[in-house]
């Protein structure tokens, strides 16, 4: 009688399936135990009093990802060093606190601020990038300005840096917004060419709608480049990655 | 997750993989075979 290929196949999953439970049964429980002991005499060390690992799943099957329970007395560093030591026991997989969620915040990379945007506004303080009246030609004085803008963003590089243009009020306002786009991507291309990366640079036009605070619409005043350097979210390990204390 | 449950899914793709690998090696030669007799 033929068998069928997928029934055989299927037969053969289960059979391992039965076969790897079965190993693991009586197994499991002599494997977990020295890691039981490993990681008391790390946790010990690390000077986790009180911590103790668990090395079950939630239905109490032996597992080789211990669950930390205790230290509550103690400060964020010494659980993370705690968290840590238990996890660089070979064997042991990744290490969570029973009181804790499973993102490691409090061991993420300090960020460290970026200060690009303030010097940015710092050069455009007192001078703003200027363009011939109605073009997006820009003035030779301005050049100049861009090239510290450039040097002044570099730092930032991997950020994204919005470039908002903007015009005053003479004029209709669909052509006013086209103009303050075209003199964004003007900017944008200057800087481009100036070794920042076009793909962290975002250029939009908002035309006459969001004049200084303080001035009339129609001020010619109003007609200029903002920049904001928006900044990226840093990674976050993960727990398996760098043990935390949370 | 259990000690069990690693094991199993290992064990289940080292099947699958010699599975894969099984055809590849002897499944796919015999079909030619097969045909090259045929004709």
């Amino acid at each position: 009688m033929p068998i069928r290929p997928g029934l055989a196949i299927f037969a053969g999953a289960m059979l391992v399936a039965v076969a790897g439970y079965g190993v693991a049964g009586p197994t499991a429980t002599d494997f977990v135990a020295p890691l039981g002991s490993m990681a008391s005499k790390a946790i010990a060390e690390a000077g986790g009093t009180g911590v103790t690992a668990r090395f079950a799943g939630p239905a109490g099957s032996p597992s080789r990802h211990p669950v930390l329970t205790g230290g509550e007395n103690l400060d964020e560093t010494s659980r993370a060093r705690v968290a840590r030591a238990v996890a660089a026991v070979p064997g042991v997989g990744g290490v969570v606190w029973s009181d804790g969620t499973l993102r490691a915040e409090s061991d993420a990379p300090a960020y460290e601020p970026l200060h690009c945007q303030e010097d940015v506004d710092g050069l455009l303080r007192t001078r703003s990038v200027r363009f011939e009246e109605g073009s997006s030609a820009m003035l030779p004085a301005s050049r100049v300005l861009l090239d510290e803008v450039a040097a002044a963003l570099r730092p930032c590089l991997g950020s994204i840096i919005s470039i908002t243009g903007h015009t005053d009020a003479s004029g209709t306002e669909p052509g006013n917004i086209e103009l303050s786009m075209e003199r964004a991507r003007a900017v944008r291309e200057a800087l481009v060419s100036r070794g920042i990366p076009r793909d962290g640079l975002r250029a939009r036009g908002v035309g006459s709608s969001e004049p200084v605070e303080g001035l009339a619409p129609g001020d010619p005043a109003n007609r200029r480049i903002e920049f904001a350097v928006v900044r990226t979210e840093p990674l976050t390990p993960t727990p398996i990655d760098t043990p935390g204390a949370r | 997750m259990a000690v069990w449950f690693e094991l199993v899914a290992m064990m289940l793709a080292a099947y699958g993989f010699g599975l894969g690998l099984g055809w590849v090696v002897w499944g796919r030669s015999d079909t030619i075979d097969t045909q090259g007799d045929s004709e």
